[in-house]
């Protein structure tokens, strides 16, 4: 099967999980919002635009974007432990318990989607680290999409796959997944699709596009703090792309505003700030400027794999020029190592 | 890449933090934080200029912008101190100190007092950086401005806590009310007494920047000792002030005082064993060992006596310390001077000074330090070929590949394999030196071969890549992590073996990977108490049991699972471990070995005086043992259980059930009684083990009645009869003497715990046993018990407290005392006959008989401590009934010992609390000991009607109480809050006592 029938089988399967949804047998489940609330009722449904959710006669829906997870009656106690690890970033613990789980054993669907979905979303999450081979990870969750259509995960997956489509150097695909979120029916999803979007163009070097992007979120009104975080991240975005078509100083201004406001506990926000900070001090000939940056990267916030790895390869380039080869090829072997591959 | 990187929390967290309108209080830029991981991974250029355009980051905290200069002064230390040229260290040392003296031009600022301790100590460096190799006079004088300037430094910051502590003196902090001022108050006061010390420090180092110290640098010693004196007369109730004594020492002995220098000395050697004065009594030892060996004929062998102890004492992390070097030198060149004493030495001793001598200078030698050059010198005029330095591995074994790494190290491992069967061989033939530096030999090689093949591996695998053959990497790492553990670096073994099992699961090598990182991690156990190692192990049993389910080897992990939750005293979770297995065999032995385990815990309960402690663990000890033994299918049982029943039985005779204790030996199913000639003795001491727990049951059971008295007593003679029977060859007399004394001891257990009555039937009743047997043997083994049984039973019979016997008493030690004259006179004279007549002496009242017997054991073991101790209470109890006018003196011996009368070698209660104190097996006979101590001290003081020396016991008290609050447990507590108030009162100061006990 070639990549690009691949991908067609993969978005017919979207195009369709979108459109479907599945019954499910009466349960007592537990649905928990991102605003801190649960519901407890029966779910009767899922897809990939939500969970419909039966409390006594009445039915609720709950969309996608809005969902923290879902408790289910009769689900095996590795998946609780699993689901609650993976949720909170702690991938390699969430996979030891998730591979506990009998699957012969489970009888509803919904949790059977469940289990699969978090073991795609840790290998996933894992091999983007460097503990995995990427393409094996991006086959799985191609299967998951494949045979769990009506899952309410299902744009969780696509954005997976175009972070590994990205992490590969492969902009289409990533740009595909990426525009598909957009047909999420959460805003917060939709605003992400356009930072996604932005970031692959800059990396393809189109800053124009980038920017564009990246404009089209910030000038949004936020009203989510989910919405204040991703206009946060798309200023840094356009602060590189100012900064490469020669505006440096506006994008450092950009920059040291989101400083003042930094949230060091945000290691992806505050990464990205400062390999953007970096970038506009390298565009400016500033190397010094950009080695601080980057650094602040690699020694403060290096749990953000992509940005770290970013900054490891730059760093490669800037320490020779500051004066230290010595460092360039400590960062090297350290960028062998952590990311091989990369 | 993801926006909200699935950590869908984190997500849920910022939600709520927004709808709580909480600020960030951590927002701007982290600039602290960041220049400390600059700093921390070496990248001092950067972290500077990062601190030159702090301008262009925002929201930076104003505090941290206001110390950049201080921060500044760090980053350059810290650079000198990654130096590795020493002109590019003075380099940074000298910027430091620029920026250090920038800062200290503020009037005012929070961080003032570290700014001048970073200053005084840096120019305290520095100065010691210009006098490394051979100092000219010019860098000599740089280095005494340095050391001067230092001195001030210190000088500043005691003037600025002088006063700081002395408006907290007026506030009266009360710490119970107000813990986080008496905890201010405290740092200020350590602050205060580390520059009293550094301020010392300083000035005598710079004194001895002249080549005359003592009389070009007089004044600056004098200045010092006023400091070092200060602080120990004052402050010696803390750490500090106890060490100020070794300073002040070195500053007299630099002056030329010497009999005041032995004094700092000798008292600094008084005090307590604590690890934080061991530093400073090496220093002290040195300087004891240097004055006497200037005396004139030298007293080498007080040197010797001094120091050895110390050196055989050393502990693995002091090998380098130089206080250690030093003080090996000195010993070395005490050992010399020995040596070279031809006319009071006879030739053997002296072919042992020698050696010793040359030991100590070797191993010096052989450790980096301002002494190694010193040892070498010594070596060569002593005739000895220094060694040449070990040699770097060679590096021409490098390989290019993964693959050839693990192909080099399998022709290594190979040529491994032909030098152990060789060194079998060897070991295996009658030893000799020919064949011994074969041996040492061949195991250098081995030693050579495990290394270069952990380097060749490590080289290799830093080469692998995606395109590596998996397998064999797998399998190098598997060598790596097994070479690892044959060169005993388990720590490294563990990383290795864990990695590959975690790396590989499922596969064969990723499983022996893991059992080697198994039994790496359980070795490091052995020697190491961390609880991570103790997770680590978990972690991985758990990872091996569930990765490989159905291997049997990976199911050995669960017994480790086991044996460590009982290692832990996690009892609930190793029963419940031990309970989810299925009933049958393997239960049955975890059950046994939990069982044995808590023994242990009981043993260790009743050493420590935890009576209800040790109720419970005996119970529940029994218990287990018994479902153990219970729970053996079928008739076979094995030498482990063999054991197990040994210790019910014992367990069964502690809690006070001789007749259940032996029915569990003549258990026809797991009985050692009923089985041994079948099974055979589990081990070679198991035998002598299980005769004297039977003889202990039987005389158990003759004092509770109900048996048949006269079998009984037919039965314990002919088990003594076995039991001696059991013993041969030239230690056997020692092995049996001890399971008496140890029957001895259980005897007057029981005595203890009867009632005045029951004493005194108890006490007859023995008395018609011992004569029994006493009629049977001539056995010195048996006699000797005899000997020690009515020692035990005279003081038995003695009132708590009463030194010397009376009535019954006295009786019982005069047979005691016949019985060890005749062992004696029948040729069976041995140190411990010697030891038990001195004691019978001196309860009967004849000191004089007592010590004379003592002094002897003494002159053949010197360091005997119970012997010390009994020779310092002879002296003591002599004190209290020689006439008036010899009380003062006969009570300074108890204290000191009575010097050169009795060659030095008797200690008295000083010295005795002072090597007590070097064990925590000695804990309680060194409270003992500290309390006779005070005690002598006061009636010394009340003999000679001194004050003063009566004020002096008041310190004996007050310093144990500083260092050990709790003093040896409430009852000793009570005894010293007592005394100290009796000496108080004599003393003319108010009845304090003892302060209240800090709370936990």
């Amino acid at each position: 099967m070639n990549s690009i029938f691949q991908l067609r089988c993969t978005a017919l399967a979207i195009c369709i999980a979108v459109a479907s949804s599945t019954s499910v047998w009466a349960q007592l489940d537990r649905v928990y919002d991102m605003a801190g609330d649960n519901t407890s009722g029966t779910v009767t449904s899922t897809s990939a635009a939500g969970i419909k959710l039966k409390k006594a006669g009445n039915v609720q829906d709950f969309v996608t974007g809005n969902i923290l997870k879902v408790l289910h009656e009769g689900d095996p106690p590795a998946l609780t432990k699993g689901r609650e690890f993976a949720i909170d970033g702690q991938y390699d613990q969430a996979l030891t318990e998730l591979k506990k789980v009998n699957f012969g054993a489970i009888d509803r669907e919904v949790i059977k989607a469940d289990v699969a979905f978090y073991l795609v979303l840790c290998e996933g999450r894992l091999s983007l680290a460097g503990k995995g081979k990427k393409d094996e990870a991006s086959n799985k969750a191609r299967a998951f999409a494949s045979k769990f259509r009506d899952s309410w995960h299902f744009f969780d997956v696509t954005r997976l796959l175009g972070d590994l489509a990205l992490a590969q150097g492969d902009m289409a695909k990533a740009m595909q997944y990426y525009t598909f979120l957009a047909r999420a029916p959460g805003s917060e999803t939709k605003i992400e699709s356009a930072y996604l979007q932005g970031l692959v163009h800059q990396k393809s070097g189109d800053g124009d596009k980038a920017l564009a992007e990246f404009e089209k979120v910030i000038g949004v009104k936020a009203q989510t703090s989910q919405t204040a975080r991703l206009q946060i991240l798309s200023k840094a975005g356009k602060a590189v792309s100012l900064a490469r078509s020669g505006k440096a100083d506006d994008g450092l201004a950009l920059v040291k505003g989101l400083i003042a406001e930094l949230n060091p506990t945000d290691v992806e926000m505050a990464a990205r700030i400062y390999n953007a900070q970096a970038a506009s001090y390298q565009a400016k000939g500033d190397n010094e400027g950009a080695v601080m940056g980057y650094l602040h990267t690699h020694l403060m916030f290096s749990s953000q794999p992509d940005a770290h790895a970013e900054a490891l390869k730059e760093l490669i380039e800037l320490w020779p020029k500051v004066g230290k080869p010595e460092r360039a090829a400590e960062a090297r072997q350290e960028l062998q190592q952590r990311y091989p591959g990369t | 890449m993801t926006l909200f990187p699935d950590c869908r929390l984190r997500q849920f967290m910022t939600v709520l933090l927004v709808c709580a309108v909480a600020p960030l209080a951590s927002a701007g830029e982290p600039a602290e934080s960041f220049l400390k991981e600059l700093r921390a991974a070496g990248y001092y250029d950067i972290a500077i200029k990062y601190l030159d355009r702090l301008d262009q980051y925002p929201d930076i905290a104003p505090e941290f912008l206001d110390a950049v200069i201080l921060e500044k002064g760090q980053t350059y230390i810290d650079a000198a101190v990654g130096s590795r040229t020493t002109s590019k260290r003075d380099q940074y040392f000298g910027l430091a100190e620029e920026q250090f003296k920038e800062f200290l031009k503020r009037k005012s600022h929070p961080r003032l007092s570290e700014a001048r301790s970073k200053l005084g100590k840096l120019q305290m460096i520095r100065a010691s950086q210009l006098l490394v190799g051979e100092p000219t006079d010019k860098s000599r004088k740089a280095a005494r401005a340095s050391y001067l300037a230092a001195a001030e430094t210190f000088d500043s910051i005691l003037e600025s806590l002088r006063a700081t502590l002395k408006k907290i003196q007026g506030a009266k902090i009360d710490a119970a009310k107000n813990p986080a001022k008496a905890a201010q108050r405290d740092q200020y006061k350590g602050e205060f007494l580390e520059a009293l010390k550094n301020a010392g420090e300083a000035r005598t180092a710079a004194a001895k920047t002249f080549a005359n110290p003592a009389s070009e640098g007089k004044a600056l010693l004098e200045k010092s000792l006023v400091a070092f004196t200060d602080l120990s007369e004052k402050y010696g109730i803390y750490a500090a002030g106890t060490i100020a004594l070794t300073y002040r020492g070195q500053v007299q002995e630099m002056l030329g005082r010497s009999t005041e220098a032995l004094d700092s000395y000798l008292r600094m050697l008084e005090a307590p064993g604590v690890d934080e004065l061991r530093d400073a009594k090496y220093q002290a030892t040195s300087g004891l060992i240097r004055l006497w060996l200037a005396e004139n004929p030298p007293k080498y062998q007080q040197g010797i006596d001094r120091g050895q102890p110390f050196v055989d004492d050393e502990r693995p992390d002091e090998r380098t310390l130089s206080s250690m070097q030093e003080l090996r030198i000195h010993l070395a060149k005490a050992y010399l001077a020995k040596s070279k004493d031809k006319k009071n030495q006879k030739a053997a001793d002296i072919k042992r000074a020698v050696s010793m001598g040359r030991q100590l200078l070797v191993k010096t030698s052989k450790i980096p330090s301002e002494f190694a050059g010193q040892a070498s010198n010594l070596l060569r005029d002593m005739g000895v070929k220094i060694d040449e330095p070990v040699k770097e591995l060679s590096l021409a074994a490098d390989p290019v590949s993964v693959e050839d790494a693990y192909e080099k190290v399998r022709v290594i491992l190979q040529n491994t394999d032909s030098l152990k069967q060789s060194l079998t061989i060897l070991q295996s033939q009658k030893q000799n030196d020919q064949l011994k530096a074969q041996i040492d030999k061949i195991n250098e090689q081995l030693g050579e071969s495990l290394d270069a093949g952990v380097q060749i591996l490590r080289r290799g695998l830093s080469m692998a890549s995606t395109k590596s053959d998996a397998e064999l990497t797998n399998r190098s790492r598997h060598t790596l992590a097994y070479l690892l553990y044959q060169g005993e670096h388990f720590r490294d073994a563990a990383v290795v073996g864990t990695f590959l099992a975690k790396n590989a699961p499922g596969s064969d090598v990723g499983l022996q990977g893991g059992l080697t990182a198994l039994n790496a991690l359980q070795l490091l156990l052995r020697d190491n108490d961390a609880p991570g190692l103790i997770e680590q192990l978990e972690e991985l049993s758990k990872y091996l049991t569930e990765t490989w389910p159905d291997d049997s080897k990976a199911a050995s992990a669960k017994g480790v699972m086991i044996k460590l939750a009982l290692g832990n005293g996690l009892y609930d979770k190793a029963r419940q471990m031990v309970e989810k297995m299925p009933s049958g065999s393997e239960q049955a032995y975890y059950q046994r070995l939990m069982g044995q385990v808590i023994w242990n815990e009981y043993v260790t309960a009743v050493r420590e005086n935890q009576d209800e402690l040790a109720k419970e663990k005996l119970s529940l000890a029994i218990d287990y043992l018994k479902q153990g033994l219970d729970g053996i299918p079928g008739a076979l049982t094995g030498p482990e259980a063999l054991k197990a029943a040994l210790i019910l039985a014992r367990a069964n005779l502690k809690s006070g059930e001789p007749a259940k204790a032996m029915e569990v030996l003549e258990n026809k199913k797991y009985g050692p009684l009923a089985l041994i000639e079948s099974q055979g003795a589990p081990s070679d001491s198991f035998p002598g083990e299980l005769y004297s727990t039977e003889l202990q049951i039987v005389v158990q059971m003759m004092t509770t009645g109900g048996e048949n008295a006269s079998a009984l007593l037919e039965r314990a003679i002919k088990v003594m009869e076995r039991l001696r029977g059991q013993f041969k060859g030239p230690d056997a007399q020692k092995k049996l003497n001890a399971i008496y004394i140890g029957l001895a001891g259980d005897i007057r257990e029981q005595l203890d715990g009867a009632s005045p009555q029951q004493k005194v039937k108890l006490i007859s009743a023995f008395r018609v046993f011992l004569e029994r047997i006493s009629t049977t043997t001539k056995d010195v083994a048996t006699l000797r018990w005899i000997g020690k049984t009515l020692m035990d039973l005279a003081e038995a019979s003695m009132q708590p407290g009463q030194l010397k016997a009376q009535g019954q008493a006295i009786e019982l030690l005069g047979t005691a005392a016949n019985t060890f004259t005749t062992l004696k006179s029948e040729g069976g004279s041995a140190l411990e006959v010697d030891y038990q007549l001195g004691r019978a002496k001196r309860m009967l009242g004849e000191y004089k008989a007592a010590i004379d017997l003592f002094f002897g054991i003494l002159k053949e073991k010197p360091t005997m401590l119970d012997v010390q101790i009994e020779a310092a209470q002879a002296y003591e109890s002599w004190a209290a009934v020689v006439p008036p006018k010899f009380a003062a003196t006969a009570y300074s011996w108890a204290l000191n010992g009575p010097g050169e009368k009795r060659q030095n070698l008797i200690w008295g209660w000083g010295k005795v609390s002072t090597m007590a104190s070097k064990s925590p097996n000695h804990r309680d006979k060194f409270f003992d000991a500290r309390y006779h101590v005070a005690l002598c001290r006061l009636k010394w003081g009340r003999a000679a009607k001194d004050k003063q020396v009566i004020a002096k016991a008041i310190t004996d008290v007050t310093k144990v109480n500083a260092l050990y609050p709790a003093m040896g447990g409430p009852q000793k507590r009570a005894e010293f809050d007592q005394l100290l108030k009796i000496i108080q009162k004599e003393a003319g100061k108010p009845q304090d006592g003892l302060p209240p006990l800090p709370r936990a």
